[in-house]
C-alpha cells in the first residue's frame, strides 16, 4: 500500500469518478464518435447535391461539437485518469502494466484526433471548392474514424475490467485486449454513439434552420433516418453484450440499476427504460413522416432520455463487476485476489506505509471517565481502526456522506449500539450475503479494530478527511506497528 | 366541429388514422390479448399490404430516376412500422392486461399503425411527399 489515501467523505470517491466519467462518455459518444461521421456525411451530401444549406448546417453542428469536445470532452477525458489514479491507484497501476502499449497508441490516436478536428473545423471555409472540398470531406471521415479508434481501444480496457478472460493465465497484452466482453461492448457502443449523435443533431438542426423553410424538414428527415438506421443495432448488440456478462455480475443488476435501498425498483426501472426506448422510436419515426409537425420541445424528450439512459448504463457497467474492480483479479478495495491469504494472515496494517491522522473533531466522543493512558490507548486503537477503514472500505464508502458505511449500519442495526461484536459478525460474512461486497481483507485483530472504529462513528458524525486535507503519517516500519496491536489489546475497553 | 371535419377531409388518410387509433383504444380497453393479436394483426396486415403495394409500384415507376436516399425514405418508415407494430403485438401477447408493458404495447401499436397508414399514403404520393409532408 504505497500511496496515501485520497478521500471525499461527503460526495464519495465513486461520485467523483462517476460524474467525470459519465460526462465524458456523453460528450465523447454523442459529439465525437457518432457526430463526426454524421457531419462528414452531411457535408458530403451537400457537396453532392451542390446545396450550400447542408454545408452550412453541417458546419454549425460541427462548431458546437468542436467547442464542447475540445473543452469539456478533453478535460473530462484527462479528468477520468486523474480521478481514478487518486481514488484507486492500484487498479489503474495494474491496467497500465497490462495495457501500456494500447494506452500509448490511444494517446497517439487521441492527439491525431485533436489535430484532425482542429484542421477539419478551421479549414472548412478555406477548402470549400472542387478538389479541396473533396479533400475536406475525406478529412471529416478520417476524423470520424480516429474518434472511433480511440473508443475502440478504451473499450478493450473497460471490457477487461469486467472479465479479463484468458489474460488470467496468459498475461499478454493480446489476451487482455481480446477479452470476452470487448467485441460485444464495442458493437454496442458504436451504434449507440451514432444514435445519440442523430438525436443531438436533430435537436441542433432546429436551431440552425428557420422554422418555415422546407430545408428544415429535409434535414430533420435525413438525420432521423440516420438515427433510425442505427437504433436496431443498439438493441441487437445490446443483447449480445448482455449475453457475455458473467452470471455472477448479472446477480448484481438489481442493485446496479438503482441502489441497495431501491432494489425492488428493478422492474420499474426496466419499464421506464422500455418507455423511453419506445418514446425515442416514435419521435424519430414521426420526424421522418411529418418533420413539419414536430415542435422543438418534442426533441427535448429523446435528447434527455438517451443521455439519461447512457449515463445510467455507465453506472450499471461500473457496478455489476463488483466485488471486483478488475474481474477475478482485483477487488474494488484495491487488493489483489491473490494477496488475500497474505493480508488475512499478516493484516493490512502490516503493509500500510501511510495513515490518515485523526482530526480533533474525529477524536471527540470518547468516554469522559478514561484515564490518560487509557485515553491514549483508545485513540491509538481508533487511529488503527480508521486506517483499516480507509484501506479496506473507503474506496467505495464514505463515513457519513453518499453510500456511507454509517448509513448502511443504521439501516441494518438501527439505533442500538453498534458494538464490535455486532458489526464484525456481519462484516466477516458480508460477501456471502451481499455478493457485490469483497471479503474483508484484514486479519481478526483488524476486524476488531474496524468494529471499534464503527462504534465510534455512531457517536461521532465528523467528516473523515482524506490525505489531501488531513495530511499523512508515514510509518517507516508498518509491520512493527501492526505487532503493537497485541500489546495494546489489554489496556483498551 | 366543422374545422375538424374540414381538416380530416383534407387528406384521406387522416380519417383512416383516426379509425385505427379508435380501434386500438377499443382493443386496449377490452384487454383480450388473443383478440388483439387477431384483430390487430389483421389491421397491420391490411395496412402493411396497402403500403407495400404502393411502395413497390412507385419504386418500379421511379426506377433509375430517384436517388437511393429517396428510395430509403420511401421504404423505411413503412417497413419499420410493420416490424414495430408486430413487436407491439408481441408485447401485448406476453404481458397481462393492465400491466405497464401491456399499456406500452397498446400505445406503440397505435402509433405504429398510424405511421404505417401515413407511410402508405406517402408511398402513393412518392416522391411529392418529400417536399410536401402534411
Amino acid at each position: 500500500m504505497d500511496f496515501p489515501i485520497f478521500h471525499l467523505d461527503i460526495f464519495g470517491n465513486r461520485g467523483l469518478v462517476a460524474t467525470i466519467a459519465i460526462l465524458h462518455v456523453l460528450v465523447n459518444h454523442s459529439l465525437a464518435v457518432g457526430m463526426m461521421p454524421l457531419v462528414a456525411c452531411m457535408e458530403w451530401y451537400g457537396h453532392k447535391r451542390q446545396d450550400p444549406r447542408w454545408d452550412k448546417l453541417a458546419y454549425n453542428i460541427l462548431f458546437v461539437a468542436f467547442l464542447i469536445t475540445t473543452t469539456v470532452g478533453a478535460m473530462t477525458g484527462i479528468g477520468i485518469w486523474l480521478s481514478v489514479s487518486l481514488v484507486n491507484p492500484y487498479s489503474i497501476g495494474s491496467l497500465i502494466r497490462v495495457f501500456f502499449w494500447a494506452w500509448f497508441t490511444e494517446w497517439l490516436v487521441f492527439v491525431t484526433e485533436v489535430c484532425l478536428i482542429l484542421a477539419y473545423t478551421l479549414t472548412w471555409r478555406k477548402w470549400s471548392e472542387g478538389k479541396a472540398k473533396e479533400r475536406h470531406i475525406r478529412l471529416g471521415f478520417t476524423l470520424g474514424f480516429f474518434s472511433w479508434v480511440t473508443m475502440a481501444i478504451i473499450v478493450a480496457i473497460l471490457g477487461f475490467m469486467m472479465d479479463p478472460g484468458n489474460w488470467m493465465t496468459e498475461h499478454t497484452l493480446w489476451s487482455g485486449i481480446t477479452n470476452p466482453i470487448y467485441l460485444p461492448q464495442l458493437a454496442f457502443r458504436t451504434p449507440l454513439a451514432a444514435t445519440m449523435a442523430g438525436i443531438v443533431a436533430m435537436f441542433l438542426a432546429q436551431f440552425f434552420t428557420s422554422k418555415d423553410a422546407a430545408f428544415r424538414n429535409e434535414a430533420l428527415r435525413a438525420i432521423a433516418l440516420w438515427t433510425l438506421f442505427f437504433a436496431p443495432f443498439v438493441f441487437i448488440a445490446g443483447f449480445w453484450y448482455y449475453s457475455v456478462v458473467p452470471d455472477f455480475m448479472k446477480a448484481n443488476f438489481g442493485v446496479a440499476l438503482t441502489t441497495l435501498e431501491f432494489t425492488d425498483w428493478q422492474e420499474k426501472f426496466l419499464q421506464i427504460a422500455l418507455i423511453t426506448v419506445v418514446a425515442i422510436l416514435i419521435t424519430v419515426q414521426l420526424t421522418i413522416a411529418r418533420p413539419n409537425l414536430l415542435p422543438r420541445v418534442a426533441l427535448l424528450a429523446p435528447l434527455f432520455v438517451i443521455f439519461w439512459m447512457t449515463g445510467h448504463f455507465e453506472r450499471v457497467r461500473e457496478f455489476v463487476r463488483k466485488p471486483y474492480v478488475i474481474g477475478r483479479y482485483m477487488y474494488a478495495n484495491g487488493f489483489r485476489v491473490d494477496d488475500y491469504p497474505l493480508l488475512q494472515r499478516d493484516g493490512v496494517l502490516a503493509h500500510a506505509t501511510y495513515s490518515n491522522p485523526l482530526t480533533d473533531a474525529e477524536r471527540a466522543g470518547l468516554p469522559d471517565d478514561l484515564g490518560e493512558a487509557e485515553r491514549e490507548a483508545k485513540l491509538e486503537h481508533l487511529q488503527m481502526g480508521k486506517d483499516v477503514f480507509m484501506l479496506t472500505c473507503s474506496r467505495c464508502h464514505t463515513g457519513h456522506g453518499v453510500n456511507s458505511i454509517t448509513g448502511h449500519l443504521q439501516r441494518m442495526f438501527g439505533d442500538q449500539p453498534w458494538t464490535p461484536d455486532l458489526t464484525t459478525g456481519y462484516i466477516e460474512g458480508m460477501h456471502e450475503v451481499q455478493p457485490f461486497m469483497p471479503p474483508f481483507p484484514g486479519n481478526k485483530k483488524e476486524l476488531q479494530l474496524l468494529g471499534e472504529y464503527l462504534e465510534h462513528l455512531q457517536k461521532n458524525k465528523a467528516p473523515i478527511p482524506g490525505a489531501q486535507t488531513a495530511g499523512i503519517i508515514v510509518h517507516a516500519a508498518p509491520a512493527l506497528r501492526a505487532a503493537k496491536i497485541d500489546q495494546s489489546e489489554t489496556i483498551t475497553r | 366541429m366543422d374545422s375538424l371535419s374540414t381538416w380530416l377531409q383534407a387528406r384521406p388518410y387522416r380519417l383512416t388514422v383516426l379509425n385505427a387509433l379508435l380501434l386500438t383504444l377499443l382493443l386496449g380497453v377490452i384487454g383480450s390479448a388473443p383478440l388483439f393479436e387477431i384483430i390487430g394483426g389483421a389491421a397491420v396486415a391490411i395496412a402493411g399490404l396497402a403500403f407495400l403495394g404502393k411502395a413497390v409500384r412507385n419504386a418500379f415507376r421511379w426506377r433509375g430516376r430517384g436517388q437511393l436516399y429517396d428510395l430509403v425514405l420511401l421504404w423505411a418508415p413503412g417497413v419499420v412500422a410493420i416490424i414495430l407494430s408486430l413487436a407491439a403485438i408481441g408485447l401485448i401477447g406476453v404481458n397481462p392486461s393492465g400491466s405497464v408493458a401491456y399499456g406500452l404495447g397498446v400505445i406503440l401499436f397505435g402509433a405504429e399503425l398510424a405511421i404505417l397508414i401515413i407511410g402508405g399514403s406517402d408511398a402513393a404520393a412518392f416522391p411529392a411527399f418529400l417536399s410536401d409532408p402534411v
